[in-house]
């Protein structure tokens, strides 16, 4: 997997869970889903999980594409890399956007605000502040994650970049 | 006495090229709604003697503003202006009482025929 | 569940989506005053990962215009294409004005009602195609869905992947794998941008499993 920093720069899909350390950008994308970043900075350590799906009703793959795995999953691949290290770990989680509002059936269209609870239980349940947070909308996201500092960029179009 | 003409249709571009053809064809084209709910209100306050009428939509859909329209007046002369072309529709559209069923996108000459066949029949 | 189609229902239906897009060009060439054609590829059931990048790469500025359909089979039909290619199909519906620089509201409402104008023809050919006893693509493809109605298109300008998730997700909440054909679209033998995709959601794509034998 990914351990380490020997890919400075890398870009998470959808479903996708990667974990880096020391130094380099995890980057993703995101829409209707939701961008789960997880750090320690002592370890210098951040995980990054793109989630689309609130529950996965015990479907276990791919573990990255529901809340109730990813988050567990995530947590897990950053105790590996820790190799022993207890871990402090705070989150930041952006997305949950819907572009075409008016589109929508409403089963998807409770998804996000779905996804923003489920991944807010899961974080609370294992004891995981949330200390940054970009969420709603009706625009999409380009999220830029410093492995080094834990810090969060989130981009969109035609208008100007927040950190979070 | 020039006749009056409700153009309804939801993009802009759409009732631009209407209203072309219809004041060409020596229409006066008395009102515009981008829904159907805005189609049925006009209808009822400007009495045109002809409405063209697109099918989808916002707010109402185009066959229900139909519906609407010929239920307060079964006199209403309403002409669908739709892309789509599916025989369930055009059938449900007629039986409402449409006098007419144009395709999007539309020959300019069979609107204009269309219009001056209509201007005609008084 | 099953909701994943074998090579045989993938051809056919394969088949009945690259006919349905040829009616529509005609349409849109008609709509345009320019000769369009279209090549589409095969069906493919492709991962969710790999579905996100049909439009371009994830991170790209795309336009699209967004339907969503009902009746007989439900899904998403879009129209997308990058800003010169979305403008230049503008300024050939806006003739008597500048070239556009910009999305106004003009151009907006332009590219929604192409959306519109090859969205319902494309859906009008599905339909019958659907319909017909004796398919040209073959019988297998005798499956009566009745009508297919859109919802008006709406317009966004934004990432790429960001507006695939959005479509992705009715598929996407009960299956890992999507069903899509890219399109390549020709404006007077001139190769543009354009993308024209149907995403049937999970029930849709059942019912086809099930029906298209």
């Amino acid at each position: 997997m990914n351990k380490g920093a020997t890919q400075s720069d890398q870009l998470v899909g959808m479903a996708g869970i990667k974990v880096a350390q020391s130094q380099g950008l995890l980057r993703t994308l995101l829409g209707s889903c939701i961008g789960l970043i997880l750090f320690d900075r002592k370890c210098k350590l951040l995980g990054l999980a793109h989630i689309v799906m609130p529950d996965s009703a015990g479907r276990g793959q791919p573990v990255g594409k529901y809340v109730d795995t990813a988050v567990p999953e995530t947590i897990r691949q950053m105790m590996e890399v820790a190799a022993g290290s207890k871990l402090r770990l705070t989150a930041k989680i952006a997305g949950g956007a819907n572009m075409f509002a008016h589109l929508s059936p409403s089963s998807t269209q409770s998804i996000g605000d779905s996804n923003i609870l489920a991944v807010e239980r899961a974080l609370s349940i294992h004891q995981i502040p949330i200390v940054g947070r970009d969420l709603g909308g009706t625009v999409g996201r380009r999220l830029v994650a410093n492995v080094a500092t834990g810090e969060v960029e989130v981009f969109y179009i035609g208008k100007s970049s927040i950190q979070l | 006495m020039t006749r009056k003409l409700l153009i309804v249709d939801d993009a802009m571009i759409m009732r631009l090229r209407l209203r072309e053809i219809a004041i060409r064809t020596g229409w006066e084209v008395v009102g515009e709604a981008a829904n159907g709910e805005n189609a049925v209100e006009q209808f009822q306050s400007l009495r045109p003697d002809l409405v063209t009428m697109d099918i989808v939509m916002p707010k109402m859909d185009g066959i229900e503003a139909l519906r609407a329209i010929r239920a307060a007046d079964p006199t209403a002369k309403v002409c669908m202006v739709s892309a789509i072309n599916q025989k369930e529709k055009i059938a449900e559209c007629i039986q409402l009482g449409a006098i007419d069923f144009i395709v999007k996108p539309f020959d300019t000459q069979r609107l204009e025929s269309f219009f001056e066949k209509q201007g005609r029949n008084r | 569940m099953i909701h994943t189609l074998n090579a045989s229902q993938l051809e056919t239906l394969s088949g009945i989506v690259a006919e349905s897009a040829r009616q529509a060009t005609k349409s849109l060439s008609l709509w345009l005053g320019k000769d369009v054609r279209v090549l589409v590829d095969p069906l493919e059931q492709t991962s969710l990962e790999a579905a996100t990048e049909a439009l371009g790469a994830p991170d790209e500025t795309i336009c699209a215009c967004c339907m969503r359909v009902s009746g007989g089979m439900q899904g998403h039909l879009l129209l997308s294409f990058d800003d010169p290619s979305g403008l230049a199909m503008c300024d050939a519906l806006l003739e008597e004005r500048e070239p556009a620089e910009n999305w106004s509201e003009l151009e907006i409402s332009a590219a929604n009602e192409t959306t519109n104008i090859v969205g319902c023809a494309f859906l009008n050919a599905l339909a019958k195609l659907f319909a017909e006893e004796h398919s040209p693509v073959g019988s297998e493809a005798a499956l009566r869905i009745g009508s297919l109605m859109p919802t008006p298109p709406l317009f966004a300008r934004d990432y790429a992947a960001a507006i695939m998730q959005f479509l992705l997700l009715d598929q996407a909440s009960e299956v890992d794998s999507v069903l899509l054909a890219k399109t390549h679209f020709f404006v007077d033998a001139t190769p543009v941008s354009w993308q024209l995709l149907l995403i049937p959601d999970a029930p849709s794509l059942l019912t086809l499993s099930e029906k298209l034998r």
